[in-house]
């Protein structure tokens, strides 16, 4: 483990009787661009808001680069933030709004101006800093809002679903800029959203919370192909869930009884023999073929969606209760074209595409 | 590393923590904004209040204050047979005046709400304005209408309608009921329109969607919703007009007199501050149990149309 | 449909004629003041019998009235000062923070709007009688503090409550102390609140007959002083002109008060609805 610029020590917040965070650890390193993901009241607001000095833990302890901060007001904080509706100050314009935090610096008036400016430039909004607040598009108030938090040089960036008021295709823009800010600027960002694409294709890592907890904390790549528990397999991504139960152990690959899809091979410790597991699969994983092949399940194609690059199958196996997703990219001209409903295919997995949870 | 680095970490130091407790009790901090208005609120008006029910268990001698514990007061407020009928003559002069204030202001506020979609802000300027000016001046100007050479005599003799001046205009709880209704027209407008105007207008359109007409839309609706606003409007009318003193005493004459008057004897005139310290208290407890029982009846009957 | 629409515009100029006739009941009655403040007359009576302005002019140099309009305005503006200096921080608390019996307070603070002024102005004489506490134009002020404040409250917390409370946050967060955020931040925004309560709160004071009634002891606020004149029928042109004058005053005031609040919230609100 590397060194823990920000460290969340076992925070807890509870808001009456409801626990918004439910005992947060985690360390976040520096200059990485860290994500809190998950369904919208899973705690990870009220996380950031601690983390801002807004909100104080009601256990636990919150450290930046060493230092307890968790009883220091917002204001002598070294993070700044973006804020969901980016609190554009309405009464001052756009050069007023970015210079805001810089008044206490007592910068020489020649200073000051140049840090605005080069803020600016560095949004692309050269030339607007006399632009009242509500003269601006949506986007650029982001960028302002962004810009205003910036210009203090903070040693951490909060933002807090800052993309989430904009539309689609402005929202993917601002994705790969935000990116290429972080990288330029090489200060640590903890990004609050719901999405979780936007997520996956951010982040350095990302922490997944649920109910106030932490569920995991990994790389997207990891995330998305190793989950370590069903709530997470589902939040990320589409997920096919199998039961079983664990029917022989030998040097780190297990035999798992799985009912109507016979004896699968897999690769997994820490399971006993007699363990029940989930057996996840990936939708886009799982072949789809007319002609039977070895260990290959036989279904009936109950529902598909043709969605261009690929395409979406529903197959029904006999003594499963939920049907099984498959997605196949459509490489040929005709691609799987031809399968509608109700012809019988078989679906078949490599072991390494299995991942094995305990329930 | 982490294990490590703990020592190196700095924690805050005692001193900061009385100030760090008050910091994170957002409780503290709301009740520190708020302790000045508590205690004039205090001090000017429930302390008073309650000075005030103590002296209706006191007693004036004389010229002596005499502060042994007694029901005297309230025997003499609710045994004296004109302390009763002036109590009852407020209340029947009090809800007259409320019923047709709400009557006359639910049309107006509907019509700004519903009707009106550019000049709003004028509209309520236009309602507001009077709310906001001299009570006392649009009281006077009921005397000068009502008056035996008043407006309306004098106007309508100069049209050669009456020859002799009406003399049942001034001076009776009818002139008082007019003036009120006029003076405290504003207050009734207010609560009504805001009502009014949170009602989602989709509601009214999924109503008519599922086929009610207009008329059923604005008793199935409309009214249903906007009651709050209507009862809102209704207890601040008739509370503070049971209590009036200004009315009355410019336009009501001797039929038109009401509680607040003989209150005001009392401390003036009379000079018996215990006894008008009864008649308040008991009038404002009677005013407050007819008012929460009317409610609470209005509330019943609405929940059982529903 | 159709049907329907045709219906609607008949059903609204039925309306619109009842709030025209309501506005009429509500401006008319009061009108006769300014209009037989001209009328070269000792009677308020028709037919009018012609054009004057000397009742202006013998309020112009009364002394008594100059007396009890400056009375009129060190309460006034005493009361509105303070009412909305405490409502400040007061509708603050009530917007901002979360309060236990906070629906109480505001309770209490409401109070004296459900109480007739006859008991707080009786209530609050028994109280300064008992701790020695001489009447004057400053117990007035007192008074008027206590029915001033529910509206201060009233007007200041619909502002609070319509900006973004992130606004303030944001402050904090970019390096400026509670006080210095007050000041750079909720203050402009709030300004617009802060002067139509204090215009409203004078009006209210302004207008307050009974209270200072018991309060005042021998000074006369304006209210006081045309209360005593109207025993006197030969004193009424005199009040007439007098309270048209007030009148006039008094609805300036309160268009702007009321055009400053509804403007400010407008132009403060704009910028916060989402992008």
């Amino acid at each position: 483990m590397s060194e823990a610029y920000i460290h969340i020590d076992r925070v807890t917040k509870r808001f009456g009787a409801v626990t918004a965070v439910d005992a947060a650890d985690l360390k976040i390193r520096r200059g990485e661009f860290f994500s809190l993901l998950g369904p919208s009241g899973c705690g990870k607001t009220t996380l950031l808001r601690m983390i801002a000095g807004f909100d104080f833990p009601t256990d636990g302890e919150i450290f930046i680069d060493n230092n307890a901060v968790t009883a220091i007001p917002p204001n002598r904080r070294p993070s700044n933030m973006v804020f969901q509706s980016y609190a554009i100050f309405p009464h001052l314009n756009v050069f007023d709004n970015i210079a805001y935090g810089l008044r206490k610096l007592r910068l020489p008036r020649a200073e000051l101006t140049a840090r605005v400016e080069e803020a600016l430039a560095m949004i692309k909004l050269s030339g607007f800093g006399m632009r009242r607040a509500d003269e601006l598009s949506g986007g650029q108030r982001q960028r302002v809002a962004l810009a205003r938090a910036l210009v203090r040089r903070p040693k951490v960036l909060l933002l807090d679903e800052p993309l989430g008021a904009l539309d689609k295709r402005l929202r993917e823009a601002m994705q790969i800029e935000l990116r290429q800010l972080q990288k330029n600027v090489g200060i640590t960002f903890v990004f609050v959203t719901h999405d979780q694409e936007e997520a996956l294709s951010m982040s350095d890592r990302i922490a997944v919370m649920s109910n106030g907890k932490v569920l995991q904390v990994a790389e997207p790549r990891t995330l998305y192909e190793q989950p370590n528990c069903r709530e997470v397999a589902d939040f990320i991504g589409t997920m096919n869930f199998f039961e079983g139960t664990v029917s022989g152990v030998q040097n780190g690959r297990i035999a798992i009884d799985a009912g109507p899809l016979g004896t699968l091979q897999a690769t997994a410790d820490s399971f006993a023999s007699g363990a029940s597991v989930l057996i996840a699969v990936r939708p886009e994983k799982i072949s789809l073929s007319l002609a039977k092949i070895d260990s290959s399940v036989a279904g009936k194609i109950s529902a598909s969606a043709y969605l261009g690059e690929r395409s979406h199958f529903n197959v029904i196996v006999e003594g499963l209760q939920e049907p099984v997703s498959v997605a196949t990219q459509n490489v040929g001209r005709m691609g799987s074209a031809g399968l509608s409903g109700g012809e019988t295919v078989y679906l078949s997995w490599p072991a390494e595409a299995m991942v094995i949870l305990p329930i | 590393m982490a294990v490590g680095s703990a020592g190196e970490r700095q924690t805050p130091g005692i001193a900061a923590w009385p100030r760090m407790l008050y910091r994170r009790s957002e409780t503290l901090r709301g009740y520190t904004l708020l302790s000045p208005t508590m205690v004039i609120m205090l001090l000017a008006l429930a302390a008073p209040m309650a000075l005030l029910a103590l002296y209706s268990f006191w007693s004036q001698e004389g010229y002596v204050l005499s502060t042994h514990f007694t029901l005297d007061q309230y025997g003499t407020t609710f045994g004296r047979d004109t302390y009763r009928a002036l109590f009852y003559r407020s209340i029947a002069i009090s809800s007259v005046v409320t019923l047709v204030t709400v009557l006359l202001a639910y049309p107006m506020a509907y019509f700004v709400a519903f009707r009106v979609q550019k000049s709003k802000f004028l509209w309520l300027i236009l309602l507001t304005i009077p709310f906001w000016t001299s009570y006392l001046l649009r009281v006077f100007a009921w005397k000068i209408i009502l008056g035996y050479d008043g407006v309306i005599n004098s106007g309508l003799m100069s049209l050669g309608i009456i020859h002799e001046p009406l003399e049942f205009l001034l001076y009776n709880p009818f002139a008082v009921v007019i003036t009120l209704a006029h003076a405290w027209a504003a207050f009734a407008i207010l609560p009504i329109y805001v009502s009014l105007e949170k009602i989602d207008r989709s509601l009214l359109e999924a109503a008519a969607d599922l086929g009610d007409g207009a008329i059923r839309r604005f008793f199935r609706i409309t009214l249903p919703l906007s009651l709050p606003g209507v009862i809102g409007a209704a207890v601040l009318i008739f509370v503070p007009t049971t209590g009036d003193y200004v009315s009355p005493a410019l336009v009501g004459g001797s039929e038109g007199v009401m509680i607040a008057n003989i209150i005001e004897v009392q401390f003036t005139k009379v000079g018996d501050w215990p006894l008008g310290a009864a008649v308040a208290i008991a009038s404002m407890a009677a005013v407050g149990i007819i008012t929460l029982l009317t409610v609470q009846a209005l509330r019943a009957a609405v929940a059982r149309v529903k | 449909m159709s049907a329907r629409r045709t219906q609607r515009p008949r059903k609204g100029r039925g309306l619109l004629a009842y709030a025209i006739l309501y506005l009429a009941f509500l401006y008319v009655p009061v009108m006769f003041l300014p209009l037989f403040s001209f009328n070269n007359s000792m009677f308020i009576a028709f037919p009018l019998s012609g054009f004057t302005t000397q009742w202006y002019a013998q309020v112009w140099v009364d002394s008594a009235v100059q007396q009890a309009l400056w009375n009129s305005l060190k309460v006034g503006i005493t009361a509105a000062l303070v009412s909305t200096i405490l409502a400040v921080p007061a509708a603050k608390a009530l917007t901002r923070y979360r309060l236990p019996g906070d629906a109480s307070i505001l309770g209490l603070i409401s109070l004296s709007l459900f109480v007739p002024e006859i008991v707080l102005g009786i209530s609050l004489l028994i109280l300064l009688n008992a701790v020695a506490i001489p009447l004057s134009l400053m117990t007035v002020v007192l008074g008027h503090v206590v029915i001033c404040i529910p509206f201060a409250i009233t007007v200041l917390m619909s502002r609070m409550e319509g900006f973004d409370k992130s606004l303030e946050e944001a402050s904090l967060d970019l390096g400026e102390s509670g006080w210095m955020t007050f000041w750079r931040v909720t203050f402009p925004l709030v300004l617009p609140a802060i002067i139509s309560s204090l215009l409203l709160t004078f009006m209210v004071s302004f207008d307050d007959f009974l209270i200072a009634y018991f309060l005042a002891g021998t000074d006369a606020t304006l209210p006081i002083y045309i209360w005593g004149q109207l025993r006197f029928p030969y004193k009424l042109p005199t009040v007439l002109a007098l309270g048209a004058l007030i009148l006039m005053a008094s609805t300036v005031l309160v268009v702007f008060a009321e055009f400053v609040r509804s403007h400010g919230i407008e132009k403060g609100k704009r910028p916060m609805v989402g992008a």
